[in-house]
């Protein structure tokens, strides 16, 4: 198995996750489009200070659906739908 | 396709002690150029380059200075040739000065000096330097112009002017330079910086001629050349065939938000760099034009992949560009250009094909350790102008952003304050030559916590300054960020973005009257009480001798991995040595601390992790 990414490895073409060996569902390249995701604020772990609390801006999560190992994050404009492959 | 031929080579030994040798000339010229200018953001910061090409502009060597000029470099003397071949024509020991950005250096102050190097009446190489002038003027000091709108308000724009004929400094040419900028003594001693540089050069590739003799000269540039680039065609070979990508933004001057977007599709031992997706051209002047492109994306690549070959052109070889018309990253002129580097298009060209590198490199057992988190796509430059002590006009930079946090790797974290992506060798310059040479006084530059992105493998810390002007009534801060509302060095893999870096102005503190007078000085943000007012981003704003100027000059690299994945005793080590807060080890590496924050309570951060984990996937929906 080759690790793609830290919690992420690829098998015959199949992504699974590395925690739990879970398989994404479906096929195709971009395993952004076959994990689960969710948007977070992009304050997250921020000081205060400095967290700008802008809502342009999200932390968008790509996780395994069944024991939550982060796959990856991005920074994504709000308005953006596309994923990084 | 390989570089093998069945030209003539030299034998190993002799390859190898004259290749040294090239390199030997490249690090001499290096430190010329910083004996000689008078600039802290060239002898102490490094920002500049220097490289030999052959005589059409094959670049032979480059040196360990500022890695998005390499390509630069080789296009100025390319255009030289090209140019001005019949009038005013090649003639020993004479140098051109180049700094149309259209042309070859990133933007207009990357000041390019090019000279033919002769042996017995022929042209046998071009040699190179480049440095970052404080001022080349135009309509903002320093050159740097967030107020411009296109080329015409950048400066002093030159497509090639013989500023050095038969050896002697026309002195036309160089009052011409000297009436159109700012702090003129200090602009013209870095271009004659740059003359010194190349003369080293010259006469150390003569000497070389005259022992070894011009056809193994010759050979040995061919050789070097094709060494490279069979290299690294057998390293991307190595390496999976596949497509990456990534996005990243900026704030703009004229648009809230630039966006780019680098793709990396490596096929066989090709590779093609895609910026299709970046933003169309903008009326500010963070635009950059297709040489600038170009070598900005080869620098993660030599950094990331080539970093232990010989830098020549031969690493180019297997590259091409796709980069889209009119746009950010490829802009018409007469789009403005200025603060492409360092708050423009240049950062979202390097910050998303390093990305995009990355994650290819991670696809590799053998390379996967090269693989890291952003760093420097987060920061603060303060160009600051105005009468010195002397009452005379100057400009410089404050550069601490080249002490940026590193990316998080797979295998350990960044290192902290310690780095910038495009400049080798640099260093953030010494506070007391900063204070010496400027109406400047620091108050404070210091690692900041929760800078750093959260990571398995979490990135460096970056930096935060203050300071006062001193001995000058008020000062002029044309401000150059990116970070302020957006998280620009990207995580990898799981890992976070580093974090925001903001400036603020804090207005009527009146530090000498409140800390200095009564023996005290401040230790940081929450001691000094002011009006806060934020800075512009990219803008210009004025401050008297009673504000503190504020800023997170350098942000963080981006995190490795899965913040919750870090070792916990990792974490309460950040905690304790103030890199990562209490709030933040709870929140996102999911660890809980004693009371006294100097142990880890093991089965409630077992249970906060489990939660975190529940957290997340209670909101991606059922399978």
């Amino acid at each position: 198995m080759s690790y793609v990414l830290d919690n992420l490895a690829i098998e015959g073409g199949v992504y699974a996750c590395a925690r739990c060996g879970e398989r994404l569902p479906g096929d195709g390249e971009d395993f952004h489009d076959l994990s689960g995701s969710f948007d977070l604020s992009l304050d997250v772990g921020q000081d205060p200070s400095v967290a700008p609390g802008t809502d342009r801006y999200v932390l968008r999560h790509y996780a395994c659906r069944s024991c939550g190992a982060l796959f990856d994050v991005e920074m994504r404009r709000t308005e953006d739908d596309s994923n990084d492959a | 396709m390989a570089a093998t031929t069945t030209q003539a080579t030299l034998d190993p030994i002799t390859f190898t002690v004259l290749r040294h040798r090239l390199d030997e000339v490249i690090a001499e010229a290096y430190h010329t150029i910083g004996r000689v200018s008078g600039s802290p953001v060239v002898y102490e910061a490094g920002d500049h380059q220097e490289a030999i090409c052959t005589p059409n502009g094959d670049l032979v060597v480059f040196g360990a200075g500022v890695l998005h000029w390499t390509q630069a470099l080789g296009a100025g003397v390319k255009h030289i040739v090209r140019t001005f071949a019949e009038t005013p024509g090649f003639q020993p020991d004479d140098q051109f000065m180049l700094s149309d950005h259209y042309i070859a250096p990133i933007h207009g102050c990357d000041v390019q000096m090019l000279a033919p190097v002769h042996y017995e009446g022929e042209i046998i190489a071009w040699v190179g330097s480049a440095s970052h002038q404080t001022d080349i003027g135009g309509i903002d000091p320093g050159s740097l112009c967030v107020s411009a709108e296109n080329v015409f308000q950048e400066g002093f724009l030159t497509p090639g002017l013989k500023l050095v004929e038969g050896g002697v400094v026309r002195g036309d040419v160089e009052e011409t330079f000297r009436n159109m900028v700012r702090a003129p003594d200090l602009g013209v001693l870095d271009l004659r910086a740059k003359v010194a540089s190349n003369n080293v050069m010259k006469e150390r590739l003569v000497e070389m001629v005259e022992k070894y003799g011009l056809s193994t000269i010759r050979t040995l540039f061919t050789q070097l050349m094709n060494y490279s680039e069979d290299r690294i065609r057998a390293r991307l070979r190595s390496l999976p065939d596949g497509t990456w990508s990534s996005t990243n933004y900026i704030e703009g001057v004229k648009d809230p938000v630039l966006r780019g977007k680098a793709t990396i599709v490596k096929k066989d031992d090709q590779l093609t760099i895609d910026l299709t997706g970046s933003s169309p051209q903008t009326m500010g002047s963070e635009n950059i034009g297709p040489v600038g492109a170009r070598s900005s994306a080869v620098n993660p690549y030599v950094a990331m992949l080539c970093h232990d070959l010989p830098w020549n052109e031969g690493l180019f070889r297997p590259l091409e560009f796709i980069l889209p018309e009119a746009s950010v990253v490829n802009a018409q002129r007469p789009a403005a250009v200025s603060t492409n580097t360092p708050a423009g298009a240049n950062i979202l060209i390097e910050t998303t094909a390093q990305n995009a590198f990355s994650k290819m490199l991670l696809t590799s057992d053998e390379y996967r350790s090269q693989a890291c988190g952003n760093l420097g796509g987060s920061f603060n430059i303060f160009v600051l102008a105005g009468e010195d002590r002397e009452g005379a006009i100057f400009t410089t930079l404050i550069m601490d952003l080249l002490a940026g946090g590193q990316g998080g790797h797979p295998e350990r974290d960044g290192t902290n304050s310690s780095a910038n992506h495009w400049c080798v060798k640099n260093m953030i310059a010494n506070v007391e030559s900063t204070e010496m040479l400027y109406p400047i006084l620091y108050l404070w530059r210091s690692e900041m916590t929760d800078s750093a992105g959260p990571g398995r493998f979490r990135g460096g810390s970056g930096l935060s300054d203050a300071l006062i002007a001193w001995g000058a009534e008020s000062l002029v801060d044309v401000n150059l960020g990116i970070g302020a509302e957006q998280r620009g060095s990207l995580g990898l893999s799981g890992g976070y973005p580093g974090g925001n870096t903001p400036a603020t102005l804090i207005r009527g503190a009146d530090v000498p009257a409140n800390f200095f007078a009564v023996g005290r000085l401040p230790g940081g943000p929450a001691d000094v009480d002011g009006e806060r007012v934020p800075v512009p981003v990219k803008g210009v704003i004025s401050f008297d001798k009673h504000d503190v100027l504020m800023g997170v000059m350098s942000g963080g690299g981006g995190g490795f991995g899965d913040p919750i994945d870090r070792d916990p005793a990792a974490v309460l080590r950040d905690v304790i040595d103030g890199y990562v807060s209490t709030r933040a080890a709870r929140d996102v590496y999911g660890v809980v601390l004693d009371d006294a924050g100097e142990g880890v309570l093991e089965a409630e951060t077992e249970q906060l992790r489990k939660n975190i984990r529940n957290d997340r996937i209670e909101r991606m929906g059922a399978l």
